[in-house]
């Protein structure tokens, strides 16, 4: 089926006709290829902008990039330790969505926690090419001309922060995604489990392991 | 509830008691409220969840970053074109050496083990082609001439 098809079959039964002249919601203006105007998107939930970007709309994708990116950019900050991986693996994801957008099930987990599960894997995957580059003795050269970097600095000021986020760094890679998808408290197990593709039960033995050696080395430095 | 107990749990459910089940929570503020190690431990685990909160707290996303994406996604393939470039490290400079030391090392063991091709007729069979070839076949045809 396609994506257009998909999303008319999930379009509410009595839609607001408020958007975009002569259509009905964003979903039923996307899914018919309707062009929506700047505003229509800015105001246009998840679903709609999703099948816009399935239908190839750049301006969605931007969108889905301002909506999500700067949640996706702290996790991935914290996964890679340096603001140029977690940059490249941000883009990497959002990309990757923009190529497989038609695979994102509307019903299914909701595009953020789609977008989370792509960043997940794409971090693992660097992860595990960084160590390999790194256990044959090569390193990536750091680039210094992200703006982010500011932003490290603020940061590094708050030493309790940035030592916890230095012990995060040395978790293995599953008890770090473990950890910082649970850190902002609003996921569930079954959340985490699902964005990164594990039973429940492997999560929770990953959080009980990260959490034990976080805050032990926090003990340590502050007893 | 002991020490012990209230450190898995928080391991499991984290620093923050309202997440608990209701009857570990009872059992633990009961136990916090009355033993100040169970209280110092439970307060480390609280400011880990604060800190861990912070930490992946969302950065700004600005036009320009935006834009790179949405650019990169334009350009038809959608795939991240910029691959950070690597520089060796002393580490490799030591594998690099120890793979040479070993490849020379197979080299001279080979040289030992295999047979000598210190021969002229080895030699010739390379240059002008297998030799005991050519005598067969000079052999098969004068015993045709005979016949």
């Amino acid at each position: 089926m396609g994506a257009s098809a998909r999303l008319m079959t999930l379009a509410p039964a009595h839609p607001v006709r408020n958007m975009v002249c002569g259509a009905t919601t964003p979903v039923h203006a996307a899914a018919s290829g309707q062009r929506l105007t700047t505003t229509a998107i800015a105001e246009a939930d998840d679903e709609a902008l999703a099948i816009m970007v399935a239908n190839g709309d750049g301006r969605a994708l931007g969108e889905i990039v301002r909506r999500h990116g700067g949640r996706l950019r702290a996790l991935a900050l914290r996964f890679a330790g340096g603001a140029p991986e977690a940059d490249d693996i941000v883009q990497d994801t959002f990309l990757s969505f923009w190529r497989t957008a038609r695979r994102w099930q509307p019903g299914g987990p909701p595009l953020g926690a789609y977008l989370t599960r792509i960043a997940v894997n794409r971090a693992i995957d660097a992860d595990r090419r960084r160590r390999i580059r790194r256990f044959v003795g090569l390193e990536t050269v750091t680039e210094v001309a992200h703006d982010e970097i500011g932003t490290e600095r603020r940061h590094a000021g708050k030493a309790a922060l940035a030592a916890v986020a230095r012990d995060i760094g040395t978790l293995p890679a599953r008890q770090r995604a473990a950890i910082l998808l649970a850190a902002d408290g609003e996921r569930s197990k079954s959340d985490i489990a699902a964005a990164m593709g594990l039973s429940e039960g492997a999560v929770e033995q990953l959080l009980v392991r990260a959490r034990r050696t976080l805050r032990l080395r926090l003990a340590e430095r502050e007893g | 509830m002991t020490i012990n107990d209230l450190e898995q749990a928080l391991e499991r459910y984290g620093g923050d008691l309202r997440r608990w089940p209701e009857a570990l929570r009872v059992d633990a503020a009961r136990l916090i409220a009355t033993d100040a190690d169970a209280a110092r431990i439970a307060a480390t685990a609280e400011r880990l969840d604060g800190l861990l909160a912070e930490a992946v707290a969302p950065l700004p996303v600005d036009a320009a970053f935006i834009g790179r994406i949405v650019g990169q996604a334009g350009t038809g393939h959608g795939h991240l074109a910029r691959e950070a470039p690597l520089r060796p490290t002393p580490r490799f400079a030591a594998f690099a050496g120890a793979a040479m030391v070993v490849f020379l090392a197979a080299g001279y063991v080979a040289g030992l083990i295999l047979p000598s091709t210190d021969s002229d007729d080895l030699y010739a069979g390379l240059m002008f082609g297998n030799s005991q070839t050519v005598t067969d076949t000079n052999t098969t045809s004068d015993t045709g001439n005979a016949l």
